[in-house]
């Protein structure tokens, strides 16, 4: 059995104690509360290039630069268009520059930006939500792993600091859906990131 | 019936022994001399790896928690785990301390230049470098959250000849130093799982990818998963949702990780312990091939047992997994695709699964939503979900057969048994409306079976 079970890490993190890999990566489980704590810019944007270079100090690390066509700001600080640069180690991420696709909508969770310009989504897959549209045009956001251990822990977290979410927030908490409606949930990340911690 | 149950625990403790990862990670392309062929290391030779010559964890306050003699120990393990198997001939020699242009004598990376530095040597091919990131600067350097526990890629591959020369390794120390801390993000695992995390990342670097078994495992309590489940999950599932496997008294290893090592790299005792279960996946047709389909091969459970034997011994692949995942387009822009995987046709939906002698059932799945991105299985990321995807394979195959109609397959050592091939049910047209395709599975082994689109489709709008 696992002894990490312990207290504040069953809070801060999912109930869910999965370790994800990411191409080639071994990532502990976030859970939206810590995603929206972590992270230093909330963004949601349309990409507009992805490209694959050396990073411009030190030529042996690969990076992939992603310019997004900004539509929403919910924390931190971005212009219009934001571009940043992410480290990347697999060969197939050099191959279709880690998945970043043109015209994709996405919402960022993303770290801040090492000394060295390198920043990534927060948890990786975690903190990348895909917007995706049903036929009615409703929106929703999904992470990279299909929102699984999102939501776990989150109200009772966010109760030790006094905040309260409105009822849809609620209920979407509770029904922990793989597909979030996005107005929900972009509500529910205003209010954990606006938050102290 | 004791005698018999006595005799599946022996070929169980075999396996267990056997300590047997789903198929290749990357296969040859275009470029390659043989396409649709993975990739591999050369191991007529032990593979080499280097080690940073620091400690393997420091705590915040700089003090060594795992020194470098006990990191590299652990390290070697980790390769052993998979050089141990029986059946394999793959070997991994350690080439001492990371040398590098740039780096201190003492070979211990500690910044992001002299983690650069290493990353030199591995793409030019002449250095396959394990890093100890102590106390976690590293990734905080590159941009990466301290969540990340370790991660792997390879380095440099041979496109032509289908041979990786570079891999490399990096662990996070910071799970290892003793402190649970959550406001700076410092998070603990047990001596174990983060071993089994690193060992999983090994597979990588071996170049196996994810595999998908036993997704039963998402319904238990995460971190005390059923053990016949946890048996048959793959160390190279994408996510580690259960207990340490060690911890629970298995092997590291599950059949499936030992399957597929044995079958990228074999040795001459791998025709003697393993067969071959191989054929197709098609829609409804019956003609058109999926790709994206996880096909898992399981023993046939013994009722005069207590455990599980169909999900403790599986071993899966995913159809067209030979195949490319993006065959690139010449018709609105020059999009040459993906450089890896086949581009033959005939690959679409081919699967082959390496099963240790024994009586088979056969079954198709989706592979999970959940497994996307970094944690994708085979060669479709995103992953296709296709209707009528969950299904055992009979001998009377067809696009209108009760899904849950299994008949076994007997595998014996060095047979192979083609002809295993799925038709879905429901799956949504395929052409236009007036294609007419007859389906015919000429190899099939219990006769010929056929059947007309066109009847399929009268039937649809009859209903």
């Amino acid at each position: 059995m696992r002894k990490l079970v312990v207290g504040f890490l069953m809070i801060v993190f999912s109930a869910c104690l999965s370790l994800q890999a990411q191409r080639g990566a071994y990532v502990h489980p976030a859970n939206l509360d810590y995603l929206a704590q972590q992270a230093e810019i909330i963004l949601r944007g349309h990409i507009v290039s992805a490209r694959v270079e050396p990073h411009p100090q030190f030529s042996s690390l690969q990076t992939v630069v992603v310019t997004l066509k900004v539509d929403k700001v919910i924390k931190g600080k971005a212009d219009s268009t934001h571009t940043f640069r992410q480290f990347i180690w697999d060969l197939r991420d050099s191959a279709d520059a880690a998945g970043y696709r043109k015209a994709d909508e996405l919402l960022l969770f993303l770290n801040p930006a090492s000394e060295y310009g390198l920043t990534s989504p927060v948890g990786l897959e975690q903190g990348r939500f895909r917007i995706v549209r049903d036929a009615q045009g409703n929106a929703f956001a999904v992470n990279g792993r299909g929102n699984a251990g999102l939501f776990s822990q989150v109200q009772e977290k966010a109760a030790t600091r006094g905040i309260t979410f409105s009822s849809p927030v609620q209920k979407m908490m509770t029904a922990r859906p793989e597909k979030a409606p996005l107005a929900v949930f972009e509500g529910a990340v205003r209010v954990l990131a606006g938050a102290s911690p | 019936m004791i005698r018999r149950a006595n005799a599946v625990l022996a070929v169980l403790a075999l396996l267990a022994n056997l300590a047997l990862a789903g198929g290749p990670m990357v296969v040859t392309g275009p470029a390659a001399l043989a396409p649709g062929k993975p990739f591999v290391w050369d191991v007529a030779t032990p593979i080499q790896f280097t080690v940073d010559g620091g400690p393997m964890s420091k705590s915040p306050t700089g003090t060594v928690v795992v020194d470098h003699a006990t990191g590299l120990a652990r390290v070697k393990a980790m390769f052993q785990v998979w050089q141990s198997v029986p059946t394999t001939a793959i070997s991994f020699s350690y080439a001492g301390a990371l040398t590098a242009s740039g780096l201190s004598a003492d070979g211990d990376v500690d910044t992001l230049a002299e983690y650069n530095a290493s990353q030199t040597t591995c793409k030019n091919g002449t250095q396959s470098p394990i890093v100890f990131d102590a106390d976690g600067s590293i990734l905080k350097s590159l941009g990466l959250d301290p969540l990340v526990i370790g991660f792997a890629g390879l380095c440099k591959v041979d496109p032509q000849a289908g041979h990786i020369l570079s891999a490399h390794v990096l662990l996070n120390g910071r799970f290892q130093d003793g402190v649970t801390n959550s406001t700076t993000s410092n998070y603990e695992l047990t001596a174990d799982e983060f071993d089994e995390a690193i060992t999983h990342e090994i597979g990588h670097f071996a170049g196996l990818d994810h595999s998908q078994i036993n997704t039963s495992v998402f319904n238990q309590s995460p971190g005390n998963c059923n053990l016949d489940d946890l048996a048959g999950l793959p160390l190279m599932f994408p996510v580690d949702y259960c207990q340490a496997r060690k911890s629970a008294g298995l092997p590291v290893l599950a059949p499936d990780d030992v399957a597929w090592i044995s079958s990228l790299y074999p040795n001459a005792g791998y025709p003697s312990a393993y067969g071959t279960i191989s054929g197709f996946i098609y829609f409804s047709d019956g003609i058109t091939q999926v790709q994206g389909l996880n096909v898992i091969a399981r023993f046939l459970d013994n009722p005069n047992t207590v455990q599980d034997e169909s999900k403790r011994v599986a071993v899966s692949v995913v159809s067209g997994y030979l195949f490319t995942g993006n065959p690139g387009q010449s018709i609105t822009t020059t999009n040459p695709g993906s450089p890896y995987g086949s581009r033959s046709p005939a690959l679409i939906g081919y699967y082959e699964i390496p099963v240790p002698p024994g009586t088979y059932t056969v079954q198709t799945e989706n592979i999970d939503a959940r497994f996307v991105g970094g944690s994708s299985v085979g060669p479709l990321d995103r992953p296709a979900i296709t209707y009528g995807a969950y299904e055992f394979w009979h001998h009377n195959e067809s696009a209108f057969d009760d899904p849950s109609l299994k008949d076994p397959i007997v595998v014996s050592a060095g047979q192979t048994v083609n002809g295993i091939d799925f038709i879905l049910n429901s799956t949504p047209p395929r052409f236009d409306k007036y294609e007419d395709g007859m389906a015919f599975l000429p190899s099939h082994p219990a006769g010929l079976f056929a059947f007309r689109r066109s009847a399929f489709l009268l039937l649809r709008r009859g209903s």
